[in-house]
């Protein structure tokens, strides 16, 4: 098989491009900010009446009477917000994931009219597949990023440098992680592959293309070190914007969320069918 | 050319758009319509961080409004919550503890009354702390007015309960005896009344609690000690039975001398409470009742019981305790091999422990009562090194504090009165004035110099300083009577003061709470 690389910015300008010209492309994306921002509201007003009716209970049973009080409420708002995004990043991420390729499938085709429906059941169709390859990747992230951390406090003594290292090495794992995933999802998608042969097919052209692979998960991927520094620093934020800075730093991780997944997920679907068009420019 | 596709007419936009617009209506209804105490948390928050800004200092006078004013905000977002009752009373607390203006204290508890006039705990509350200003006032018509309202309005309120007895008692420290003992007499009316309202419920044990204490106020212990056995023999599922039983024990201890109800009382607890937190306590009484009568065989027996007790199995500050105790019931029995052995153990396996820092010193002490001079002040000698040690390793510590007190009763063991002097002179230099430890020692040195080293000029002179000093402290009356008895010297009792500096050393040396010394007396 013959070794090509990717163009890395043709990839950007195409994504850019197929944004510009079918804007609805974004909205499965919005959607799941959206409801990253619900999770976001509800954990805000959970101490208050009437959400607290639902919300007070495990709050209090989990963390404590305190953290249904101001400001204490607002130290465990990261820890519900994350809870809860994760449960979004498992349904609803996933199936706007695939339902947002499905979207860029069609307009690659010059469908204007598209079938709502059927969308929606390729994303279901599809949803078993994506969440064990999913699941898998999450839990290799997580698991590498606890060894990562514990070689770094085994070698890095500062306190403020182990932080640094510590975001410099989870963006690199998130980023490696993701380039190995690049081609799964739209294999299954637009490529219509089943699960083992999605797999397969995922690594093959991540082991064909993993240089440019990398560089353009890497690109959105940098964004999150802003949400990082931002959760770091919260601290000294706090004491000079008040407890509340914590919440506004969480509606900046949504926003931070929202762009790396829009083109992490865009640049796979393009990239995909660009190979696949070279691929069978290149057998006809 | 085709024609371009409307963005707003697309399904998914309109989708995007009807759930977002869902998603807003949903942020202003809980926003509106959602509690207010959050808000008013988050307004009291802003109140506690203008407090911390004054690091501990007090406060001008436009800082306070500022403070007051701020809380007030607080208690505008959602003033019938309870949370909103607590910050009337932390704006009267500021009013009558900083600026010492009672009159808008009392305004602010009446907005207490006026919004929370059903709800007992607030209400009533309000009402005594409207009292005691009156009080503070001297206004105490305004004040009884107030009281009486308290236990009409509310009466088997918690408060309302206390506060008969407290009218009574208040006429008593006022030195006005026969209101006073109409007042007790309108008490014990006021709780019989509710006695026979109430009828034979669980309620009633608290009711006839408050009859026995109105005895016990006015010293007729042993009709109140007739009450408190009446509620155990009456309700013997009332929660308050271990407390009762073990006041029952101390008023037959202390009050009417009847050791052997005392121990049957403290019994009790330990044999039908086990799981009370008053059972270890009643084992210590027991121990220290004992030991007060020389039966150090039963004390050893419970100072054992409550070594194996599951409660005590984690308190290793009990268990050093309770095993010097054991050590010395046989030290008292003339066992020495095995008291000094359990003296061993407790400086080995609680080592971090009050008890066994004290180890050195009592071995000397052993000593010292047995005649052997010379092993007693090598012992003495390697404990104050010891001493001195723990202070140089933990400058500013409880264990510096301990060991230095301990010092001093080396010199007291010794009858060395100089070489305290010189002790407490040096610790008085270390300690910060205006705490309770400066005037303790302050007091200590007044009483060296008076009773000890027959010095009544210089002692009058420390006891001046304490007065200006302490002049509100509790101890200040006593000081007060001992600088009258200097200035008139055919006062003085040779033989109650020469005790003095023992006590005051032994209360300065912390862990001494289940000592078999301090129980005797």
């Amino acid at each position: 098989m013959e070794k090509k690389a990717l163009p890395v910015v043709r990839t950007i300008q195409e994504t850019i491009a197929g944004i510009g010209a079918n804007p609805v492309l974004l909205v499965p994306f919005l959607l799941v900010a959206l409801s990253n921002a619900c999770v976001l509201i509800i954990a805000y007003f959970a101490p208050r009446y009437p959400l607290s009716i639902v919300m007070a209970p495990p709050i209090r049973r989990f963390m404590g009477q305190q953290f249904l009080h101001y400001p204490q409420h607002l130290l465990v708002l990261p820890r519900l917000y994350q809870d809860g995004s994760l449960v979004v990043s498992f349904i609803g991420g996933l199936l706007a994931t695939a339902y947002a390729l499905f979207l860029l499938q069609q307009y690659k085709k010059g469908e204007q009219k598209i079938d709502i429906a059927a969308g929606l059941l390729l994303a279901v169709r599809n949803y078993i597949k994506m969440i064990l390859v999913f699941t898998l990747f999450f839990f290799f992230a997580k698991v590498a990023g606890k060894g990562a951390l514990k070689i770094v406090t085994a070698l890095v003594s500062a306190p403020h440098a182990v932080v640094f290292i510590s975001i410099g090495v989870d963006i690199i794992l998130i980023t490696l992680v993701q380039a190995i995933a690049f081609f799964i999802f739209p294999s299954f998608i637009i490529g219509g592959k089943k699960l083992v042969a999605g797999i397969l097919e995922g690594i093959r052209l991540f082991v064909k293309y993993g240089r440019s692979v990398f560089v353009l998960v890497l690109l959105p991927t940098l964004l999150f070190i802003i949400s990082r520094v931002i959760f770091m620093e919260n601290g000294a934020l706090m004491t000079v914007f008040g407890p509340g800075i914590i919440v506004a730093s969480l509606a900046i991780t949504i926003v931070i969320t929202l762009c790396v997944d829009v083109f992490v997920t865009l640049f796979s679907g393009y990239a995909y069918t660009m190979v696949k068009n070279a691929n069978d420019e290149s057998v006809g | 050319m085709a024609k371009k596709r409307s963005l707003i007419s697309d399904p998914h936009v309109l989708f995007l758009l009807v759930c977002t617009g869902l998603v807003i209506i949903g942020v202003v209804y809980l926003s509106l319509y959602g509690s207010r105490t959050y808000l008013l948390e988050k307004e009291q928050f802003k109140a506690q961080q203008m407090i911390q800004a004054l690091n501990g200092r007090e406060p001008t006078t436009a800082e306070l409004d500022r403070v007051i004013a701020q809380l007030e905000k607080a208690i505008a977002k959602s003033p019938l919550s309870s949370a909103a009752a607590q910050l009337h009373f932390t704006i009267a607390r500021l009013y009558y503890g900083i600026a010492k203006d009672y009159p808008k204290a009392i305004d602010e508890l009446k907005k207490v009354l006026l919004n929370f006039s059903n709800s007992p705990q607030f209400a009533t509350e309000a009402r005594f702390q409207m009292g005691k200003m009156y009080e503070m006032q001297d206004n105490w018509d305004a004040a009884l007015k107030v009281y009486k309202d308290i236990y009409e309005y509310h009466p088997l309120s918690q408060k309302g309960l206390y506060t008969p007895l407290y009218i009574a008692e208040a006429y008593k420290a006022r030195g006005q005896d026969a209101e006073a003992k109409e007042a007790y007499q309108a008490a014990l009316n006021q709780y019989n009344k509710l006695l026979a309202q109430l009828g034979d419920i669980s309620d009633s044990a608290i009711v006839m609690n408050y009859i026995a204490l109105v005895y016990a106020s006015e010293g007729l212990w042993e009709k109140a000690a007739e009450q408190w056995e009446a509620i155990v023999k009456k309700y013997e599922k009332s929660p308050i039975i271990p407390a009762t039983l073990m006041t029952l024990g101390e008023v037959y201890a202390n009050r009417l001398k009847e050791r052997t109800k005392a121990i049957e009382a403290y019994t009790r607890v330990i044999a039908d409470y086990p799981e009370s937190d008053l059972a270890l306590q009643a084992h210590i009484r027991l121990i220290q009742l004992y030991f007060a009568t020389s039966d150090y065989a039963n004390a050893r027996l419970w100072c054992e019981k409550l070594l194996a007790n599951e409660k005590a199995k984690d308190n290793r500050v009990l268990r050093a305790e309770t095993s010097l105790l054991l050590a010395r019931s046989y030290e008292k029995e003339g066992n020495w091999a095995e008291a000094d052995r359990i003296y061993n153990t407790v400086t080995k396996e609680y080592a971090d422990t009050a008890a066994a820092m004290r180890v050195p010193l009592i071995r000397a002490k052993h000593f010292q009562d047995d005649a052997q001079l010379d092993e007693a002040n090598r012992l003495y000698q390697e404990a104050m090194v010891e001493y001195q040690r723990v202070v140089a390793q933990h400058p500013d510590s409880r264990v510096a504090v301990n060991a230095q007190d301990l010092m001093s009763l080396i010199y007291v063991n010794k009858q060395d009165w100089p070489g305290l002097i010189t002790h407490v002179d040096s610790l008085l230099k270390e300690t910060k004035e205006g705490t309770q430890r400066h005037a303790q020692l302050l007091f200590l040195k007044g009483n060296i110099l008076r009773t000890k080293l027959n010095e009544p000029e210089a002692a009058k002179a420390v006891y001046n300083q304490f007065l200006v000093l302490y002049g509100d402290q509790p101890l200040a009356d006593t000081v007060a009577k001992q600088l009258a008895e200097l200035e008139n010297p055919a006062a003085v009792s040779t033989a109650s003061s020469d005790t003095t500096v023992d006590k005051i050393v032994e209360k300065l040396a912390p862990g001494e709470a289940v000592s078999e010394e301090k129980a005797s007396k």
